[in-house]
């Protein structure tokens, strides 16, 4: 038996998104027209997000967008997309490695382009305060810079004055308001129920709720980690968030309903409630994300592979 | 209206008022003039003429600013002539049996005073507009004949224009000064390297300058910023209660506009961002047109008050002194109202390229395009190497021509020819002021001097440059076998754990009690003290407010004592 259920899992964010697969062959094509094409119909928040963070992992690309600013100046399009780029630059500078292994070279060198991109950002987000795309990227610029809470909480509320509802602005809240950064839990319990709740109904934006407690799991240690996943208020917050957003009858496959489904069939396999994960490995298709699986087993693959069968089998 | 004539030789501007009598004497002299070891000599000079003035009971003042120097009273006719005349006796025989007594004086009041503004030394270094940021050293070292060679020079009739808001000259008015030459304004010094710029502050504020060239689009910039921050900080973001802005001409020209926002501490970020946002949209002429139509109404609407004319009046005589266009109000009227959004972009454009921004404490601005402004020099002396008693890392250099302490991730090097003052004590410890602000504070007790030691730095040192500095309680001279005692004797301090807060609060307890200049000194007792065992960052933060750290011990020990409760 063949189906896309059975086989090999696609770990291709690309396959999941048409768009993002279109924009980052455009970018690595070098065509500009065809790159700006992606935004003529105005796109949304996350939709601008997942195409510019296309747009920036594309090597080279910063060519073809410095020369579109230059030439472009009525527009903040490819300002906007290299101010996505340098993000990715930055990363890419410092490496995936643990901060004790990055030289003070390579942080340099992070600074030196996420100051790059800031500093478009900054010029974008002044002639255009409604970009809220533009603020999501600032969030994430300020975690690297460490311009702190209260203006992560600033950029947040800049792309909720125009857009309380982007799932991507509050990911990158969330982010930064993770004890690890200079938050509290307290702070990211509030904020995830509270967006979760304030979201329509079928919006992924409950998904929150799973990112923060797999954020919790992660920093728990000892018994209180084995049990985790086990403990009934978890599981019934975590059942409740999917069914209010990837599992309700409105939901549509917006960006980032992948590695939604993802995860919550991952923290329902951890809890070893595969029936509960059952119907989020079906929704896939085939589909996945590496997040979380590539912190579970050998490769992501393997323990995805292996946690859908037995599943599958469940539920 | 306003018309000019001329009393005793002084230039004179006149202009009606309703109310009593209002004069101003202005000379073309003021802290900018000084160097660091004069500092303090127009103001010195200022208040020796007044001594005399015998008028207790009625209005009057005298101020030093950093080009100007203005006397000032309100009174009778009578009054107005009497006032004068002492001044100008006051100037031609001042008072010198009142000098050390003046002297104490003038050291009240800037304790009480507080701190020194931080700007001018950043912008500016140890000279020249820069000097309002630092103490008035001088007065250590000021004897009568500098007095009187500094009012031969500068206050003179021909240096002077006197303005007067009453119905003409008083009857019997004298303005019996010496003859001179009107004195140009100094030139603009720079300690930065590259702009905009950056330095952190010692609290949770915002504070931003720019220098543009003086015109009336430039002062309705200023405020128009000061309506865009005040809606962003505080309007919107509530992250402030202050946010406002000042326009200053400096006399030659170009002018000084000025930005603050106070802030919580825990919204410090939140205010450097809102701040950052809201010149950025300036600069991109992202202006709103009603606040530019609203400054546009203040301002017409200010010169339509009965007294403008004779409001104008210090202004007109800083303009007829600094040579400067005296502008009539129909020609202002007019500027101001063809005053254009793009005009006001312009001017924003400008002051970005010159801006200097003092960050909340840690904060960094290179993030925002803005250049770290200089705390470490960029040579190092050659010379005799000396070890800290503390840590081998540390090193003194004490060279023919430069001296340098340094450290592992950075040095201060002072050269001699470029020494603005070097402050002596008697039990041997000195501290070099270069031009550029960077400041080396020597403790003998504290550095393996062998051979000549920090003899050398008083032959290289000019004498002219020397400052003797008052004895020290010997308490407060730090040794290194006293370190225990300072740390048991600050056990109660609110600061807990982490031995170098201890430290530094011990040093900051006993200056205290030590008194003023006591406390100056010894900041820099803790600040060397401490200096072997602080990490890399916690030097970044101390040489960040490094250059101007001679002068501010309480600031610098809030700043350290919040360091380290953050990082509890």
């Amino acid at each position: 038996m063949t189906t896309p259920l059975h086989s090999p899992p696609d770990f291709r964010p690309e396959s999941a998104y048409p768009q993002l697969a279109s924009i980052k062959a455009a970018a690595r094509a070098g065509d500009w027209p065809a790159v700006a094409r992606h935004f003529d119909s105005r796109p949304g928040t996350d939709d601008m997000v997942m195409l510019a963070v296309g747009v920036g992992e594309v090597p080279g690309a910063e060519v073809m967008l410095a020369r579109a600013a230059a030439e472009e100046e009525a527009s903040t399009l490819p300002e906007f997309l290299l101010g996505a780029r340098c993000l990715e630059l930055a990363w890419d500078a410092r490496s995936s490695k643990l901060a004790k292994h990055v030289s003070r070279e390579q942080f340099a060198r992070m600074r030196e382009h996420l100051c790059n991109g800031e500093q478009l950002l900054i010029d974008v987000t002044a002639l255009e305060p409604q970009h809220t795309a533009a603020w999501i990227f600032r969030i994430k610029n300020g975690m690297g810079l460490s311009t702190g809470l209260a203006e992560a909480r600033r950029r947040y509320d800049q792309v909720a004055k125009h857009d309380p509802h982007s799932y991507r602005a509050q990911v990158a809240y969330l982010n930064q308001i993770y004890p690890k950064w200079g938050g509290s839990w307290e702070t990211v319990w509030t904020f995830v129920r509270e967006r979760a709740a304030a979201a329509p109904e079928g919006a992924i934006n409950a998904t929150l709720i799973a990112e923060a407690h797999y954020e919790q799991f992660v920093w728990t240690e000892g018994d209180e980690r084995r049990r985790f996943w086990q403990r009934p208020e978890v599981v019934n917050e975590l059942y409740a968030a999917a069914q209010r957003s990837v599992l309700h009858p409105s939901f549509r496959n917006v960006y980032g309903w992948v590695t939604a489904h993802s995860l919550f069939a991952a923290l329902f396999c951890l809890g070893e409630r595969h029936d509960l994960a059952a119907p989020h490995f079906r929704a896939l298709g085939g589909l996945a994300s590496d997040f979380p699986w590539s912190h579970f087993g050998a490769t992501a693959t393997e323990s995805f592979t292996k946690h859908r069968a037995i599943a599958l089998r469940k539920g | 209206m306003l018309y000019t004539t001329e009393v005793d030789g002084v230039p004179t501007l006149v202009a009606p008022t309703a109310g009593p009598m209002n004069v101003g004497l202005v000379f073309r002299v003021g802290q900018a003039d000084e160097t660091l070891p004069t500092h303090g000599i127009t103001h010195l000079v200022e208040h020796l003429a007044l001594h005399d003035s015998g008028l207790s009971d009625y209005h009057y003042n005298g101020a030093t600013a950093s080009v100007y120097t203005h006397f000032h009273m309100q009174g009778s006719e009578a009054d107005v002539v009497t006032y004068l005349g002492k001044v100008c006796a006051g100037l031609r025989n001042l008072p010198m049996h009142r000098l050390d007594t003046e002297k104490e004086i003038l050291r009240t009041e800037a304790r009480s005073r507080g701190g020194y503004p931080s700007m001018p030394l950043w912008r500016y270094g140890a000279q020249g507009y820069g000097l309002p940021g630092y103490p008035e050293w001088g007065l250590f070292r000021l004897r009568p004949e500098d007095l009187r060679s500094w009012v031969d020079t500068y206050f003179t009739r021909d240096n002077a224009v006197l303005w007067i808001a009453g119905n003409g000259v008083p009857a019997g008015l004298r303005l019996d000064l010496p003859g001179g030459v009107r004195r140009p304004l100094p030139a603009a010094t720079s300690a930065l390297p590259a702009t905009p710029a950056y330095f952190c502050g010692d609290d949770a504020s915002v504070l931003h300058t720019a220098v543009v060239r003086r015109s009336t689009p430039a002062r309705m910039y200023a405020d128009v910023l000061e309506r865009a921050l005040y809606r962003e900080l505080r309007q919107e973001g509530g992250f402030s209660y202050t946010a406002s802005t000042s326009y200053d001409p400096r006399g030659d020209g170009y002018a000084t506009v000025s930005a603050y926002a106070d802030a919580l501490p825990e919204k410090q970020g939140a205010v450097l961002g809102g701040f950052i946002d809201v010149l950025a949209r300036m600069r991109l002429g992202r202006i709103e047109e009603h606040d530019l139509a609203s400054v546009r109404t203040k301002t017409l609407e200010s010169l339509t008050h009965p007294e403008v004319e004779a409001a104008r009046l210090p202004g007109h005589a800083l303009n007829l002194l600094t040579g400067q266009p005296l502008s009539g109000i129909e020609q202002l009227r007019a500027e101001i109202t063809a005053t254009t959004l793009d005009d006001v972009r312009a001017v924003a454009v400008e002051a970005a390229a010159t801006a200097l921004l003092q960050t909340p404490a840690r904060g960094q601005a290179d993030w925002a395009g803005f250049t770290e402004a200089p705390t470490t020099s960029a040579t190092v002396a050659a010379g005799t190497r000396y070890l800290y008693r503390e840590d081998p890392q540390y090193a003194l250099m004490v060279g023919a021509d430069a001296v340098s302490v340094v450290q592992p991730e950075s040095f201060q090097t002072v050269r001699y020819a470029a020494c603005a003052a070097m402050l002596t004590w008697p039990d041997g410890a000195r501290r070099l002021v270069g031009h550029d602000g960077i400041v080396v504070h020597l403790e003998p007790t504290l550095w393996h001097l062998s051979g000549p030691g920090l003899s050398v730095l008083d032959q290289a040192v000019h004498p002219s440059l020397h400052i003797a500095m008052p004895a020290r309680d010997p308490e407060s001279i730090p040794q290194p076998d006293t370190r225990q005692k300072s740390r048991g004797q600050a056990a109660a301090a609110p600061v807990g754990s982490g031995r170098n807060g201890l430290e530094i609060v011990g040093m900051v307890l006993l200056g205290l009690l030590s008194g003023f200049f006591a406390l100056i000194v010894l900041l820099f007792a803790g600040y060397m003290l401490t200096a072997d065992t602080l990490e890399s960052a916690d030097w970044t933060i101390l040489t960040c407010s490094g250059v101007g750290a001679a002068v501010f011990a309480v600031p610098l020990y809030l700043l350290l004592r919040t360091r380290r409760a953050r990082r509890r």
